[in-house]
């Protein structure tokens, strides 16, 4: 462990006296700069209006995104430029290796832990079994008026996924709305990014994906659907887009997470266990039962128009036709997720500049109701990520023991240097 | 549903009748015609609570003038595939037909395609300053009609919750879609992202609990499960917590922000619209997909039922029976009340029979 930048994480007991109501028997984590006198996160994380309840929660999080011991802090264009060298040697075009590399630093600086780094060695593990093509042939399938389908032809889900929303922002800028499906793509990470894309191109973004079958449908106890996983971007006025990523169900992510953190599934999100029981518990989700549809047949159904918008009117696999991941076979025209994107132009109904100022006043409008008991703010989707990006922008991305064993290993494989202030890079 | 009064009528009696209120009711011809085929379409499905009994509510809304009679339906804005159109106060369910009638003439591929009227393979038109559009279903419809994939959202008046304040701060977001199927039945699917208003005076009546997962908040703001408290005083929740809360921002800005239109606080409540005020009615958004943009409409017909068929090759759950698909029970219901009549609630009858003394329409029972 070496750097300048590098930064010891500490698991102390209490520590919390200075911030009202905290209990202190949490656990938190305090981050202290190599050989400098330490800045507690306490500090810029309450300066930041998270409220000691949410601190504490916070911190386990982080906890768990680093697993427990040691992780440091890297700068982001550090990391940006490892990241691309390794796809670059996996034989992976310049471009993708970009594509890819900024995609996922852009969900590590949105603090996606769980959907950031720790694909890369997924990927790069997929490329070296001959299961993902580094040099994907990603032919239009078809292409009429403001719609389309790409073959993602088992390449990087990111880079097909990234070709479809560039081609619907570019049908986007022609009749105001594009949808591109883009199928036989392999899992595309989040939706976040994507629906970033539109966003600087000043529109509004739809992502959403199909997936193996994960989630209960009203009637069985079995997965019958995929958690489909939907998102979208829109551009603001504000510091930050609205930016929503979500499942329409709890992914096994965040149940691992809650497992690990100790926490109860929300009685919202509630999923059965393995005799069909409702139950709060995420390990007994995880454990033979399985994750629920948001408010039952309501998700439920918006599964369906997901499914239907990507798998089926792609042409490509649907439900059950979706293998688990690890088990594609690269020759089969049908097995693989599709993902929809849609881009909205806003100037054809309206100049952008007068959609971010009404923006604005929805924004202070939904900000504007009384805070319930024990909330200190109502928050927009995409704005928590945008502190959390400034934050690491700042101190750099925190990157776990595991994460960092891995990218080692994969830098070591494939003869690519680790430079010396990545912190975890080769003595 | 309501207490029935026993008696069926045939449904084509029943949507004269409709058609002969509205126009007594001052409403132009084809739109009486458009608000009926909406209506029924409704009621056949056994869609009760948002079919024949909006009657009431829209003359109820003609005769005071809150709702015009013929509104001045005119496109605000019509560029590529898109377009907002201005409902201008008129009955709900006559403008939002338009916006998806208009919103599949973008979309429709082929022959089309070459006369720059339309041929994207996608429509979408936000239909704004409108009023209540009864529901996602006849306008969903018309666009499986068509061999298209339909889907309709509205904003409302703040009616759900939002995570970290109790108030109703946002609309309930009634959210559907409708897709063809080789079997001619079409998936119909018509939802709010909450329990709505009528889904809880129903448990009320039938002595339900709400469910676990749809749960919301007593008047004190706490979770509580009993229908009664969420509806007088408390607030209705997002299905999922925040993830029904985001999906219900992006049909807040697809309809009254991106149209133009009234949004979250600035609609009032029905009853209060002002017609002359350019902007505190609801908005809708029609989209339409074509098909044929992406494969023959009938290769993807026989692709819906392989889907279907996946759905339900799954082992029953314990004390079911199936597993439905979303349109699945209204198609069983739609065909057993064309044959035998549509079986009138009590209350409904009640209002019909007085809208017809003081219009001077003859009752068909």
């Amino acid at each position: 462990m070496n750097g300048e930048i590098q930064i010891v994480l500490k698991i102390r007991r209490s520590g919390l006296d200075h911030l009202p109501k905290a209990s202190k028997s949490t656990q938190v984590i305090e981050l202290q700069p190599h050989g400098e006198p330490s800045e507690p996160l306490a500090t810029s994380i309450k300066q930041s209006m998270f409220s000691p309840k949410r601190y504490a929660q916070e911190s386990r999080n982080i906890i768990n995104m680093v697993d427990g011991r040691s992780s440091v802090h890297i700068p982001a264009t550090h990391l940006n430029r490892f990241v691309h060298d390794l796809f670059v040697a996996a034989k992976i075009s310049e471009d993708d290796a970009t594509t890819i590399t900024n995609f996922i630093i852009t969900q590590e600086l949105h603090g996606k832990h769980t959907h950031g780094l720790n694909a890369v060695s997924q990927y790069l593990q997929g490329l070296a079994t001959n299961r993902m093509k580094p040099n994907p042939n990603q032919e239009v399938l078809s292409d009429r008026g403001m719609t389309a389908i790409i073959d993602g032809d088992h390449g990087i889900g990111i880079v097909g996924g990234m070709k479809g929303m560039q081609l619907a922002i570019k049908k986007a800028r022609v009749g105001g709305i594009g949808m591109v499906l883009v199928v036989r793509n392999n899992h595309f990470l989040a939706t976040a990014p994507y629906c970033l894309e539109a966003v600087h191109a000043g529109m509004i973004g739809i992502a959403f994906s199909n997936s193996k079958v994960v989630m209960g449908y009203p009637g069985t106890r079995k997965r019958s659907i995929g958690n489909q996983p939907i998102g979208f971007g829109i551009p603001t006025k504000a510091e930050y887009p609205i930016l929503f990523d979500t499942y329409l169900t709890t992914s096994s992510g965040t149940l691992k997470q809650w497992h690990q953190t100790g926490q109860r599934i929300p009685d919202c999100l509630k999923g059965l266990d393995r005799n069909g029981q409702l139950t709060t518990n995420p390990q007994s989700v995880l454990d033979g039962g399985m994750p629920l549809p948001i408010g039952g047949h309501k998700g439920a159904g918006l599964a369906i128009a997901v499914e239907v918008l990507t798998g089926v009117l792609g042409n490509a696999a649907f439900s059950s036709q979706i293998t688990p991941r690890g088990r594609k076979d690269k020759t089969s025209k049908t097995d693989a997720p599709s993902h929809c994107c849609i881009a909205i132009d806003t100037q054809a109904f309206m100049p952008v500049e007068y959609f971010e100022t009404r923006i604005s006043q929805f924004i202070m409008d939904l900000k504007d109701n009384p805070l319930a008991e024990g909330s200190d703010m109502i928050r927009l989707p995409g704005e928590k990520e945008a502190q959390t990006k400034r934050e690491y922008e700042r101190r750099g991305i925190p990157v776990g023991s595991k994460v960092q064993n891995s990218l080692r290993e994969w830098g070591q494989k494939l003869g690519v240097m680790c430079p010396k202030n990545l912190g975890f890079g080769d003595e | 549903m309501n207490k029935q009064t026993g008696q069926r009528l045939p449904v084509d009696r029943l949507k004269q009748f409709v058609i002969d209120l509205f126009l007594a009711a001052g409403v132009p011809q084809n739109d009486a015609i458009t608000i009926a085929d909406a209506m029924i379409a409704q009621e056949v499905r056994g869609n009760t609570t948002h079919g024949i009994r909006s009657v009431d509510m829209n003359l109820r809304g003609l005769v005071a003038g809150r709702i015009k009679p013929k509104p001045d339906h005119i496109f605000l804005s019509d560029h590529g595939m898109t377009a907002v159109l201005d409902g201008d106060h008129g009955v709900g369910i006559v403008g939002c037909m338009k916006g998806m009638r208009h919103a599949i003439k973008k979309a429709q591929s082929g022959a089309r395609a070459k006369e720059g009227s339309g041929g994207g393979g996608i429509g979408m038109v936000i239909v704004v300053r409108n009023n209540h559009s009864l529901a996602a279903t006849p306008y969903t419809l018309e666009a499986t009609k068509a061999g298209m994939i339909g889907i309709t959202f509205s904003n409302t008046k703040g009616s759900m919750g939002y995570p970290g304040t109790n108030a109703r701060a946002i609309g309930n977001t009634p959210i559907g879609f409708g897709i063809p199927t080789a079997c001619g039945d079409p998936i119909l699917y018509d939802a709010c992202l909450t329990t709505s208003g009528g889904k809880l005076r129903q448990w009320i009546r039938e002595g339900q609990q709400i469910p676990v997962s749809l749960q919301g908040l007593d008047p004190d703001g706490h979770p509580t499960t009993d229908p009664q408290l969420v509806l007088e005083g408390g607030t209705p929740l997002p299905i999922g917590g925040h993830k029904g809360a985001g999906l219900a921002i992006l049909v807040e800005i697809l309809t009254g922000v991106l149209g133009g239109a009234a949004f979250l606080s600035q609609i009032t409540p029905r009853g209060q619209k002002d017609p002359t005020d350019k902007n505190n009615a609801v908005s809708h958004c029609c989209l339409a997909i074509d098909i044929k943009a992406f494969m023959p409409v009938s290769q993807f017909e026989a692709r819906m039922m392989d889907f279907i068929a996946d759905l339900k090759d799954n082992p029953l759950a314990d004390g079911t029976n199936q597993i439905r698909i979303p349109g699945e029970r209204m198609a069983q219901t739609k065909r057993e009340w064309e044959a035998n009549g549509i079986p009138l609630e009590s209350d409904v009858q009640q209002k019909l029979t007085e809208w017809a003394q003081q219009l001077g329409v003859i009752f068909p029972a």
